[in-house]
């Protein structure tokens, strides 16, 4: 056993860790700015600011909803194909004439491809990876075929103001993005859905034991993030004016990355909206940033990959800390187990 | 007459064409506790799960006080007031108590508000009575056991329960946890709650039911009043009556010399929660058996002697200097194989040839040149091994996973045969295997031991163990309790003593 005076400076020590990984995040993309701004003149000119929220918005909405699926136990391979299926949709749509139905038609396009994700995952039980990844070759080359592989140049009004309009100095974009992160917080936070998705993510054998709905709960979850892929595929058709089946690509690996390095755990159970949101700016500060500091564009792939790593490895190492807290604290408690540890060692049988 | 609980009539349960469960009648009163004692293998969890609303399609009728019910999943199941703890506890990480308790039945349709799962929680254990023994928001990762237990039973009762099943609820607890569990049961039966009790530890079944239910092979032997039952009678209900005779064909040849060298000696020796202190010897040419019930170490044993699990304090001496092996290389590196309990997770390579599973422990000490594995020598060694264990079929190129339960058995002893061991430890050498294969596989190790290998055998099947033992070790709960040769014990005696019941008169001489 610890010492007495080890073991009481312990509990304040699990609430300090616990604070630095709420807070964490936070405070190294404050640090972060801080320092690119001393570094850049043209990283702290406020037109470059509200460039970084313009193109890091429609990844961050996709992020919202990789999280509901990673934090449910699963992730997505086809957002990016939900993507560009969604705002080639969306430009046929504007371009037959059907103006601002095309935002419907697009959000739609994903929640059905989200649903079928959902449906091999939960019913039929095949690894989300393999179904997602397989779902976006799928779609991608049913896409090239519909399209024989040519963009398609329209928009609608709406469409082109959610993309690219802006209320002051604000994008419409980023708006957007914030109301994605209050939707998926209330989702996450104070619905009986959300409770679920961090109990099927933490343990799906107890939550169905337990009675709770898991295919059900999974499901949806991957009608979510469709459905955000798709709105982000409008998004982009917003920004582009052009719907092209290659679009979208690197979205997928992107979004994981933002969930990975907001603290979303890849095994399920575990994350935090807020840091999602963290995260996303994080990223697409570092990019403008080297950017701006002339750094050249083949580096960035590189940074990225070691900020990811970064904080990967910082997260494992405070989940140690806690965990080798919390037994000291375990120990030192009087709680019903230590005493009636003391009045008998442990599960010793008795020699009788 | 009293108020039937549960009635169970006629209930078969098959998985494919393999019946696991056949005609299972049988009822159980308000306020009366049932024990459901059996063998490995005997039905028990599987009747459990079906109760549990696990495996909806079974056959035969289920009624829960007077009602026939269908339990199609774990939530109809519970509305229908059945409560399962399961044996592995079905909490969630990261989730607080509160929050598993309530699971699954959170009030409202859509919107979730955390204070007040809380105070529902609250309502809840005063209203039962029964203190959790920790803050309802402190997370279930930082509390032990004993609570995790709680925990599971105040769920189990936020809903009226008809009847509450415990498989195996005192595994991880301790003499006084147990206590306490106990008084807990009896508050529960005392307001008619029927309960299905689990327990490997026959002293505790004889302790705590009124009533016992044997099941052996599927099928149910008897249902009987504890009172009237020895813990005695009930081992030999478990394991059958077969086995004197076959028990007698050994007797009377003792093997077991003092003179024998020891090769390798635990002393000691302690690892996670479950070996206190376990001393044993491994001897020159003999097979130590080592007995006991599921969960008194026995595999822990195993993983300890073989470097598959780090050992927390005590020293291991390999022929008279200490070695500490850090993983079952270094072990293997030393002439020391583990044969483990699992084939299929542990064991074998499902996907790979008999050849190639043959060959994975010897190749880096006989086969291996510079890293470098030349074809030739696998398929010599693999034939010999194949021929030697008649391996069928005997192609050396045949996927492991296609072969039966018995030749997989063979392929996992031919592979840790071809590593040449000095020490031989074998974790359940014949589960799941036939009479004939099961044969084969006691001569096998007894030539081993003839050829001067140090054998440590664990098995569930307490005949098997005495038939091929020539010392034997018996564990009670993480800690060997009796220590001596095979022929100071007559069977019954050796069923006592896996049982833990009251130790009377030993022939052997007891380890402090």
């Amino acid at each position: 056993m610890v010492s007495t005076d080890a073991a009481r400076s312990r509990p304040g020590r699990a609430a300090h860790i616990e604070r630095l990984r709420r807070f964490g995040l936070w405070i190294v993309l404050v640090v972060v700015v801080v320092v690119l701004a001393v570094a850049s003149p043209t990283f702290r000119d406020v037109d470059n600011l509200l460039n970084v929220l313009q193109q890091n918005s429609i990844i961050g909405i996709v992020a919202c909803g990789m999280a509901i699926m990673m934090i449910s136990g699963g992730f997505d391979l086809s957002v990016g194909a939900i993507g560009a299926s969604s705002s080639v949709l969306g430009a046929v749509v504007a371009q037959a004439g059907g103006g601002d139905a095309a935002i419907p038609a697009g959000i739609g396009i994903g929640l059905l491809i989200g649903a079928i994700n959902g449906f091999f995952v939960a019913r039929v039980r095949i690894n989300a990876f393999v179904t997602t990844f397989a779902m976006a070759s799928v779609v991608a080359g049913l896409l090239f075929v519909a399209t024989t592989a040519q963009s398609t140049v329209a928009s609608s009004p709406a469409i082109d103001l959610l993309g690219a309009g802006a209320v002051g100095p604000i994008p419409i974009v980023f708006l957007v993005f914030v109301a994605a992160l209050l939707v998926v917080w209330l989702l996450l936070s104070r619905t009986k859905f959300g409770h679920y998705v961090y109990s099927v993510g933490g343990n799906a054998e107890a939550s169905r034991l337990s009675g709770v709905p898991v295919q059900a709960v999974q499901l949806l979850a991957f009608v979510l993030g469709g459905g955000f892929a798709g709105l982000g595929g409008i998004l982009l058709l917003g920004q582009t004016q052009v719907g092209q089946p290659s679009a979208a690509a690197t979205w997928p690996l992107n979004a994981i990355a933002i969930c990975v390095v907001g603290g979303v755990a890849l095994t399920g159970g575990v994350g935090r909206i807020a840091d999602v949101f963290a995260a996303t700016l994080l990223l697409g500060v570092i990019a403008n940033g080297l950017n701006q500091l002339d750094v050249s564009s083949y580096w960035q792939p590189a940074v990225t990959g070691v900020v990811i790593l970064g904080a990967v490895i910082l997260d494992q190492i405070n989940r140690r800390r806690r965990s080798a807290a919390v037994r000291a604290v375990d120990t030192s408690t009087p709680t019903l187990a230590a005493a009636v540890a003391t009045e008998e060692s442990g599960v010793h049988p008795t020699l009788r | 007459m009293t108020h039937q609980r549960l009635e169970i009539e006629g209930l078969c349960k098959s998985f494919g064409s393999t019946p696991v469960l056949e005609d299972i009648s049988l009822s159980i009163a308000a306020g009366e506790v049932r024990a459901l004692i059996g063998q490995n293998g005997a039905g028990k969890s599987t009747l459990v799960k079906t109760l549990a609303g696990l495996y909806p399609d079974f056959d035969g009728v289920v009624r829960v006080d007077g009602r026939p019910v269908l339990l199609r999943s774990p939530r109809s199941a519970r509305s229908e007031g059945i409560a399962v703890i399961h044996q592995e506890f079905s909490l969630v990480p990261g989730m607080t108590v509160a929050e598993n308790i309530l699971l699954g039945r959170e009030p409202g349709r859509v919107v979730y508000r955390p204070s007040r799962i809380r105070r529902l929680v609250a309502e809840l254990v005063d209203r039962i009575g029964i203190s959790v023994g920790a803050a309802l928001d402190t997370l279930v990762d930082d509390v032990g056991p004993a609570i995790r237990q709680r925990i599971e039973i105040v769920k189990a009762l936020a809903d009226d329960v008809s009847l509450l099943i415990m498989d195996e609820p005192t595994a991880r607890l301790s003499k006084s946890e147990r206590a306490e569990l106990f008084d807990l049961m009896a508050e529960l039966t005392s307001r008619g709650v029927a309960i299905v009790f689990i327990s490997h530890y026959l002293d505790e079944v004889s302790d705590v039911t009124d009533s016992i239910t044997i099941l052996r092979n599927g099928r149910l032997v008897e249902t009987r009043s504890t009172a009237d039952t020895s813990v005695d009678t009930m081992a030999s209900l478990m394991l059958g009556v077969s086995f004197q005779r076959a028990l007698e064909q050994e007797e009377g040849v003792d093997r077991a010399s003092d003179d024998s060298e020891v090769v390798l000696r635990a002393e000691r020796i302690s690892s996670g929660e479950r070996l206190h202190g376990v001393s044993l010897n491994l001897r020159r040419g003999e097979i130590l058996g080592l007995a006991g019930l599921v969960g008194a170490g026995r595999t822990r044993v195993c993983r300890a002697l073989t470097g598959a699990d780090r050992i927390s304090s005590g020293a291991l001496v390999l022929q008279g200097r200490p070695v500490v092996f850090g993983s079952p290389r270094a072990a293997l590196s030393n002439g020391v194989a583990l044969i483990p309990e699992d084939r299929r997770w542990e064991g074998l390579g499902m996907e790979a040839t008999i050849a190639e599973n043959l060959s994975l422990m010897a190749l880096r000490s006989r086969l291996g040149r510079f890293g470098f594995v030349p074809r030739r020598r696998v398929s010599a060694l693999a034939q010999g091994l194949v021929e030697q264990l008649q391996i069928s079929p005997p192609a050396l190129d045949t996927p492991v996973g296609t072969l039966s339960g018995g030749n997989q058995q063979k392929v996992l002893l031919g592979k840790a045969l071809a590593a040449r061991p000095d020490v031989l430890v074998i974790d359940q050498p014949t589960a799941g295997v036939d009479i004939g294969t099961k044969a084969q596989i006691h001569r096998v190790l007894r030539r081993l031991a003839d050829a001067g290998t140090a054998v440590l055998v664990v098995s569930d099947d307490v005949e098997e163990l005495y038939a091929l033992s020539d010392r034997v070790d018996v564990m009670v709960r993480g800690a060997v309790t009796w220590s001596g040769r095979r022929s100071q014990l007559d069977y019954d005696r050796l069923l006592e003593l896996i049982s833990g019941a009251t130790v009377s008169g030993a022939k052997g001489h007891q380890q402090p």
